[in-house]
């Protein structure tokens, strides 16, 4: 059962990563990067790891991804520019993404064979995401309150309105 | 010594930042400058701070922080990188319309950024260190924005980060995988102990060095590097090419070098690898920069190239050298990154080779100290530059790197062409037309000779700076 | 009270970056009071040193004061360190004494010229570097001397720069030296190498320890050399310094006639023990010497320019140093290069009055009869003339002979007769120079006869006090017929210097060689007597007789022409082949010939450089899957 589920999960991932990538309307990429974060969401609740999935759910595919299309529709681009990119390059590119693609299949099949359920057993609960935050991991914790600070302040300098000259 | 006393630095420079912001909505605009000296200020402290820290090795948080003797090196360096960038900042912000307040949090939110890189011995730890940093240099890099090129930059520097970013969280997740662990140390024990799953290990690593290349600059992974350098406002292209790329180094000293040290077999692989990197980035990163005529991107291809150098001393294994052409590097590139700042007036910047003509006897103090960094930067005696780079190949030399040094060689004789170049054009060159300047810039001053007086003190009088760099580098071993 | 030593140079370079930073702004008078002071303040404390020193053990030489370590990688190490000992004690003095009576010259030489500060500024600098070479304790300080003192007669023969010729001058010494120093700089490497340390006492102890082998030896000691003949205008390197007149006439003085060019001397008696290991090394020397002393003393014969015949006589007698280098006589050829820097700082600063009383007349065909006009530069350059000839009981008779009884002794036949002809040539010149200037008929215009006057007091004083040592100077180094002990000079420097083989020569033998050299001078002037002031036709005839040598000599044997035509020109020919065909074609308008290929690869370099976000990414990429690919196979 979990074995069909994960794969389901991964087709409809993957298919509508590509779905997102291909297709050149804004508001059906943003749907289909909701449905990929969704299935990512899947990916988690199988690892047994529910808060996790919920947390991803919500966050990425409710909260940011409303967001994206707010702004699509509220500045309305109809047509992404035309990509004025040459064929060869893409290609190339194609190219290059699938040597890329083998190689890390490689890398992941030589850990196939020994690669072991280790590391800390149970992180799916909130008690135990908690505990960890607050003990082991406090200080990444506290670092990244640094960094929504700098993100915050970077993206407000860089949008707002300039001061009259 | 597990003490808070650890976390007191980077407190002090966070605490400051959201300060200055705050502050800025009270103070009125022609006091605007009052936000550099609160900075100036609360750096000092902060410097107090690491220098009382020193030989104490304190630590925080269960180890994941510690100011061991090399974090308090660099960390002060980083100091003195942030401190320079305002000085040459304060004028430059009120000439160029740059908004005030936001850039010197920024600035700080940046060097806490880095503060955290240098003193974790965790990747999870250095990975958000590293984007509290990029993401303050995303912004920072688009400040101007009159100038349409400087939001190019920003969108420029922010994909490709994100990109590199991608591969440097990919290959800690691999490393997780492989080891168990995101700890250093641990890891390398993994890698020491041979245990399988090598290869998975491997590639992890491999990933880490390439998200890390993208920062430090090299070839491949550089071509963000002269657009974000041009685009960006002067000072901080100059934070830019000495901030992120030394930090980066510090990082990879700490995990290569025990890497390459203890693990014999596997390491050959990537010992190669830098190697062949490291040859490319001095050879490209010259000869791009004969073909330049801004100065500014002149000087980013130069830093690329430094950053070639700079993979001779980690693969040379010399943890001394490298510190101490880091520390070098800083003083000479924002020095020579001042005198360029220095040449601009009201909403007007001078980066042509051609504004240089004759600059050299219009204002003979720009003209003779950003000779002086020219010199160093192409490593001539008696300047830092040289002991750095004379320091860094014998190294290399003792570890049998004879090709590689003979590749370094002489892919400074080429760069010493286009620095000479522009010191032609600063004396020998009738200039065609009026090139004016505000010389009204008491700061920038300051930094060019505190720059001239550290690349001369450490290239004559190198003594003392070598004895605390020997003692900090004993940290790793 | 020796310990201070090391204030020599430091005094020279404070005041140097006084005047370098505030040169513009002070007053003429304070710049040459403190020029001046600074290098006389040297010279006392290298009298006090040199006291010290006498009173100093032989066994405790050197004296070293390390100031700072410069560099330190792996075993090898470069400190700021000066040494002391009586080698750099005679040439300290010579520097500084010399060099404070051409300063206080020039107080009166510069009184008018615009960049009277620059002028001082270049010439307390290049004092400074000079006793950096001269009192470094190892050879890479003694290297920054080197191409200190360089780089600031550069900029002292160019320092009219206004005028073409000389700014030319100062490329071509620039140039030419450059050749000679990139030997020398692979010598140091090879030094470093071998030894593992530049200290000069390492090495000593390396080659008496029997560390470095014969071949070794040589092959640093010829390189070590063709740097000297780079500095010490040498054959065939010479080719800089007769050009290098163009400088101020006590630039001249000071550092194409008296230090500066003797460096060679002083190099080659600081590494004695090498020169001595290899015999060959020491052949190429004498052979060097003993060529470039007869030849440029016949292209002296026939120069109508009076700088540029003292020019040519300073190339020919730094030639006798190296003779006595290289016949195994150092002690013979520093006293040499010690009394040469007297009497021939006085020709140079008595022509430079000269050339003053005439309003800047060089030619000597334009002169005459000045004798009477000027009654006290006449006496002291009659005084340099007889030193440098070699007429007993003045200096110069001294040390030359010092260094032909040495060549004799040691049986270095052929070189001992080129000295002597040598000799009777530079006898012949020095007075040919003496009555075509000061005797004979007056051929002055009207206009340059109604100034002649004599320079002032800061210029006669100082020719006054030269030609006193002129006289004296030799008196501290008497050969042995006059007595056992009396050649002070050698004792003195028989520390640092490696016993020569004793002159096994009877008295009788040295009797006949002084002889013989005091005779060929009195010949010399005696020709010149008849030449030039009983029958003034005879030279013309001569050169109506032999029109082929006269033009080979009056044009310098056209080495000049030989060098551009086959060194210069084809270098310049070919760069410019390279830069049409390929430069202009290949890559329009690249910035520089030489830098071309190099450009031309950053050109197609940059075409990568195409400010698209995704070939930027995909260049990333590419280098990733790459970078992964050689980790995975």
């Amino acid at each position: 059962m979990a074995h069909f589920l994960f794969f389901l999960l991964a087709i409809v991932c993957i298919a509508s990563v590509l779905g997102m990538i291909i297709s050149k309307n804004q508001a059906y990429n943003a749907l289909f990067l909701v449905l990929a974060f969704a299935c990512m969401g899947g990916f988690f609740a199988l690892l047994d790891a529910p808060f996790i999935a919920v947390v991803q759910i919500i966050i990425y595919a409710g909260a940011i991804m409303i967001l994206f299309i707010f702004v699509i529709m509220m500045i309305n681009l109809r047509e992404g520019l035309p990509p004025e990119r040459k064929k060869w390059t893409l290609y190339f590119a194609l190219g290059i993404a699938v040597v890329l693609f083998v190689e890390l299949i490689l890398t992941m099949k030589s850990a196939f064979s020994s690669l072991k359920s280790g590391g800390i057993e149970k992180i799916g609960s909130p008690t135990d995401i908690g505990r960890l935050l607050f003990t082991e991991y406090l200080y990444p914790f506290e670092i990244t309150s640094i960094l929504i600070i700098a993100a915050l302040v970077g993206a407000i300098v860089l949008v707002k309105k300039r001061d009259k000259e | 010594m597990n003490s808070f006393s650890a976390l007191i630095p980077l407190l002090i420079i966070v605490f400051a930042s959201l300060c200055i912001m705050i502050l800025e909505a009270f103070l009125k605009k022609e006091n605007k400058d009052y936000l550099a000296y609160i900075s100036i200020i609360f750096l000092v402290v902060c410097g107090f701070f690491l220098v009382r820290a020193w030989n104490k090795d304190f630590s925080y948080f269960n180890g994941n922080l510690f100011l061991d003797n090399l974090s308090l090196f660099f960390s002060f360096i980083f100091l003195i990188t942030t401190f320079l960038v305002i000085l040459i900042s304060m004028k430059y912000i009120s000439l160029q319309g740059v908004n005030c307040g936001e850039y010197y949090s920024l600035l700080l939110l940046a060097l806490s950024g880095m503060l955290i890189m240098v003193s974790s011995g965790d990747l999870l730890v250095i990975f958000l260190g590293l984007e509290v940093l990029s993401i303050s240099s995303y912004s920072l890099a688009g400040l101007r924005r009159k100038d349409e090129k400087s939001s190019e930059a920003a969108i420029k520097y922010f994909l490709l980060g994100c990109f590199a970013s991608a591969f440097l969280v990919y290959g800690i997740a691999l490393l997780y995988g492989a080891t168990y662990s995101t700890d250093i140390a641990s890891i390398i024990n993994h890698f020491q102990s041979g245990e399988s799953l090598g290869l998975m290990a491997l590639i992890g690593l491999g990933m880490f060095v390439i998200g890390f290349g993208f920062k430090i600059a090299v070839v491949p992974f550089h071509m963000w590097t002269p657009d974000v350098y041009e685009g960006a406002p002067t000072p901080i292209t100059a934070f830019f090419s000495v901030g992120p790329k030394a930090v980066g180094f510090a990082v990879l000293l700490r995990v290569l070098y025990p890497y390459l040290k203890n693990v014999q077999d596997s390491s050959k692989a990537i010992f190669l690898l830098l190697c062949i990197i490291s040859v490319l980035t001095m050879v490209v990163g010259n000869l791009i920069a004969l073909r330049q005529t801004n100065l500014k991107r002149i000087l980013a291809y130069s830093s690329i190239a430094h950053a070639g150098y700079l993979l001779i001393a980690i693969l040379a294994q010399d943890n001394a050298s490298l510190v101490f052409y880091l520390t070098v590097y800083i003083f000479m590139n924002i020095g020579a990154f001042a005198a360029v700042i220095a040449l601009g007036k009201k909403d007007k910047e001078y980066l042509e080779l051609e504004d240089y003509a004759g600059i050299g006897f219009k204002y003979p103090w720009i003209g003779a100290t950003f000779s002086v960094f020219l010199l160093s930067l192409a490593g001539f005696p008696p300047t830092g530059g040289f002991l750095a780079k004379f320091y860094v190949f014998s190294a290399a030399v003792r570890q049998d790197l004879v090709p590689l040094v003979i590749i370094g060689v002489l892919a400074s004789l080429i760069s010493v062409f286009y620095y000479l170049r522009i010191i032609v054009y600063m004396y020998m060159k009738e200039p065609s037309y009026e090139v004016d300047i505000n010389i009204d810039n008491p700061g920038l001053f300051l930094v060019l000779f505190l720059c001239l007086y550290g690349v001369l003190q450490l290239g004559i009088f190198p003594g003392n700076v070598l004895i605390l760099i020997k003692q900090a580098v004993t940290a790793l071993l | 009270m020796t310990d201070i030593f090391w204030l020599i140079p430091f005094i020279p370079a404070m005041s140097t970056l006084i005047l370098a930073i505030f040169g513009q702004k002070l007053p003429k008078k304070y710049i040459s009071f403190q020029a001046c002071f600074a290098v006389f303040a040297s010279f006392i404390i290298s009298v006090i040193s040199l006291v010290g020193l006498l009173q100093t053990s032989h066994e405790s030489y050197p004296l070293v004061k390390n100031l700072f370590s410069w560099i330190h990688a792996g075993s090898f190490k470069a400190d700021l360190s000066f040494q002391l000992d009586p080698l750099s004690a005679v040439m300290a003095l010579v520097v500084t004494g010399v060099g404070f009576l051409i300063h206080v010259y020039s107080v009166g030489y510069m009184a008018n010229d615009k960049s009277y500060s620059r002028y001082f500024t270049y010439l307390n600098l290049f004092t400074f570097a000079m006793l950096i070479l001269v009192m470094s304790s190892n050879v890479v300080l003694m290297f920054v001397g080197w191409e200190g003192v360089g780089l600031c007669s550069y900029l002292l023969i160019g320092f009219w720069f206004e005028k073409h010729s000389a700014a030319n001058a100062g490329k071509k010494a620039f140039i030419v030296n450059r050749i000679g120093d990139a030997a020398f700089i692979i010598g140091i490497f090879f030094i470093l190498i071998y030894v593992g340390s530049g200290e000069f006492t390492a090495i000593n102890s390396a080659i008496s320890g029997g560390a470095i082998t014969q071949g070794v030896a040589t092959l640093i000691a010829v390189l070590l050399f063709v740097g000297a003949t780079g500095k010490s205008a040498q054959i065939p390197l010479y080719v800089w310094l007769p050009d290098a007149m163009e400088g101020p006439t006590p630039v001249s003085a000071l550092i194409h006639a008296a230090t500066m060019v003797t460096a060679g001397v002083y190099m080659v008696s600081r590494m004695n023990l090498l020169y001595t290991l290899s015999v060959d090394a020491a052949q190429v020397v004498a052979v060097v010497g003993a060529v470039t002393a007869i030849y440029a003393a016949t292209m002296a014969l026939t120069q109508n320019d009076i700088k540029r015949v003292l020019a040519y006589s300073t190339i020919s007698q730094i030639g006798y140093m190296f003779i006595g280098c290289g016949v195994g006589a150092y002690a013979a050829g520093m006293f040499h290069l010690y009394t040469h820097a007297f009497f021939k700082s006085l020709l140079f600063l008595a022509a430079g009055s000269v050339m003053h009383a005439l309003s800047g007349e060089l030619d000597m065909r334009k002169m005459g009869g000045l004798r009477k006009y000027l009654p006290l530069t006449y006496p002291t350059f009659l005084i340099g003339a007889i030193a440098i000839s070699g007429i007993p009981f003045l200096s110069g008779f001294f040390s030359k002979d010092a260094i032909l009884t040495h060549a004799f002794a040691s049986g270095q036949y052929f070189v001992w007769a080129l000295g002597i002809l040598g000799a009777v040539l530079t006898a012949f010149y020095m007075f040919r120079l003496i009555f075509l200037t000061f005797h004979g008929k007056e051929r002055m215009t009207p206009e340059v006869k109604k100034h002649i006057h004599e320079p002032p007091p800061a210029m006669t004083v100082p020719l006054v006090i030269l030609a006193f040592f002129s006289i004296v100077a030799g008196f501290i180094g008497l050969p042995v017929v006059f007595g056992k002990n009396l050649n002070w000079f050698g004792h003195f420097l028989e520390p640092v210097i490696k016993k020569s083989h004793e002159a096994h020569l009877t008295l009788g033998t040295e009797w006949l060689l002084i002889i013989i050299s005091v005779a060929v001078a009195l010949i010399g002037i005696l020709i010149a007597y008849i030449f030039y002031i009983k029958k003034p036709q005879i030279p013309h005839s001569l050169v109506a007789r032999f029109p082929f040598i006269y033009k080979l000599l009056y044009n310098k044997y056209y080495v000049d022409e030989i060098y551009n035509a086959t060194f210069v020109n084809p270098t310049i020919k070919g760069s410019e082949l390279i830069y049409d065909k390929f430069d202009l074609k290949v890559i329009d308008g690249a910035v520089n010939g030489t830098a071309s290929s190099a450009s031309f690869f950053g050109k197609i370099l940059s075409y990568f450089q195409t400010g698209l976000i995704k070939d930027y990414a995909l260049i990333f990429l590419l280098g990733a899957i790459l970078f992964i690919a050689y980790l995975l196979f």
